[in-house]
């Protein structure tokens, strides 16, 4: 890999109950990296997503944050390195936007005032920051999760399925955010189905299959046909 | 982030959104006053004194009104994934536990001084006199009842129809709380405030377990 990983997931093992959801996954996401990770609905690509954030406990492997491992102390260090965005808005319907944004800064000890007031002009939310979130459409809401993920500026984030729900201008308006975050530098975990609209901006790609890592690759000289072409072949015959 | 600004916030924002939202608190108030209103109906206040029996009758208004908005403290956040939102925040997670503690608890005072204001007006039950007593033994009762309602209601949150699961485990554990400040209530209604002094001891203890141990289990219930 070359660059020393910014976060690293050494043999993770997740079960929930008796079912193994994730069976030793290797993973690491290097300092302004842009990793796509793709795999069949329940490869255990969201499960992956929330061992990385710590909502989740994995019961074997470990997590290594800037080359240290992430013991019960670096927890609170990891998380306020991290943003994540997943399909659910992550919002509070009954607080406005400037009200979502301004608790989430607060949690943060991010001073907010100027900030959200840029984030949401940029993010063309300018207009309803004194809106409820409740009467927002799913592309406003998404492009207000994606605000509250970047009022912290984390050096790591992870979306998972961003585009899940997306009209074609939202999709549009998050590739064009996508590409700000690559310009910006930020370790970013996507996951997602969407390999035309993604495979532009990222730097590798990852295939999980039945809770395992069966691609690992650099995304240079890759189109969307030969990584589609790629994926079927190590995700054919159904899970592990 | 200091520990205690992120409780006030979460306080904070729990307090907002409930008064915006409305629909827990609505349907605990309109119980409690629905059941006080059936009391004045059906007790007659010359031959029953209130003063010996109505303590009871009060803290079962509480214990059912309360368990309406406590056991979905955590359920919103659970189905909207605002959960996942705080739980990323580096914060300790005991702060999560204690700012919605905090709002279970303003809202129950607030609850309970409906209740006694309308125990007073309707069922002229004799609360008047030892109003700073009753005060002192329903906060502290209250603060037993919220630490147990908001540890359970986290509990609870991720199982699939967990709100109904809710009362089944918490009303057991309840049942000395409620034994102790129904007859801590009755004293003080009676006069005997003084001579209570083991069921407020009762009532610390409980406080105190109920307190103090989810600060180190909270955050083991609440991940996946």
């Amino acid at each position: 890999m070359g660059a020393t990983a910014l976060l690293e997931a050494r043999g993770i093992e997740k079960r929930f109950g008796l079912a193994p959801v994730l069976k030793g996954v290797d993973l690491e996401l290097c300092s302004g990296e842009f990793l796509l990770l793709l795999g069949p609905n329940g490869a255990g690509k969201t499960t992956l997503a929330k061992v990385l954030c710590l909502l989740s406990r994995p019961n074997r492997g470990e997590l290594l944050f800037g080359g240290a491992k992430v013991g019960e102390a670096e927890r609170l260090k990891l998380r306020r390195a991290l943003g994540y965005l997943s399909h659910q808005s992550l919002l509070y319907a009954h607080l406005t936007a400037a009200e979502n944004l301004r608790f989430f800064a607060g949690l943060y000890g991010v001073q907010p005032t100027a900030r959200i007031a840029e984030l949401l002009a940029k993010l063309g939310l300018g207009r309803a920051s004194d809106q409820l979130v409740g009467t927002f459409s799913r592309g406003m809401q998404q492009r207000l999760s994606l605000a509250r993920v970047l009022l912290t500026e984390p050096s790591i984030i992870i979306l998972d399925e961003p585009y899940a729900g997306l009209d074609p201008e939202g999709s549009r308006t998050f590739t064009i955010l996508l590409d700000e975050l690559k310009a910006a530098h930020r370790a970013v975990l996507l996951v997602s189905h969407e390999i035309e609209d993604c495979l532009n901006v990222v730097d590798r790609v990852a295939v999980l299959h039945g809770g395992r890592m069966a691609l690992n690759e650099p995304a240079a000289g890759l189109s969307a046909e030969s990584l589609k072409q790629k994926y079927f072949e190590v995700t054919a015959g159904g899970a592990r | 982030m200091n520990y205690w600004r992120a409780v006030m916030k979460i306080f904070a924002k729990d307090f907002r959104e409930e008064i915006r939202r409305k629909e827990n608190l609505a349907a605990s108030f309109f119980f409690a006053f629905l059941a006080l209103v059936l009391f004045y109906f059906s007790v007659d206040p010359t031959r029953v004194d209130l003063g010996e029996s109505g303590a009871g009758l009060l803290w079962l208004v509480i214990l059912f009104a309360g368990n309406l908005f406590m056991g979905n403290t955590f359920r919103k956040e659970t189905e909207t994934g605002t959960l996942q939102a705080l739980l990323l925040a580096p914060v300790d997670r005991s702060a999560i536990y204690i700012g919605k503690f905090l709002v279970n608890l303003a809202f129950l005072l607030i609850l309970e001084a409906l209740i006694l204001a309308f125990a007073f007006i309707l069922l002229a039950m004799p609360v008047g006199a030892h109003i700073g007593w009753l005060a002192a033994v329903w906060v502290l009762a209250s603060v037993g009842y919220a630490a147990v309602g908001t540890l359970l209601s986290s509990l609870v949150a991720q199982i699939r129809g967990g709100h109904l699961l809710f009362p089944l485990l918490a009303f057991p554990i309840l049942i000395p709380l409620l034994i102790a400040a129904s007859s801590l209530t009755q004293d003080v209604m009676l006069g005997h405030a003084a001579a209570s002094v083991r069921w407020l001891q009762l009532v610390g203890l409980f406080d105190t377990i109920f307190l103090v141990a989810p600060l180190f289990l909270f955050e083991y219930a609440i991940e996946e």
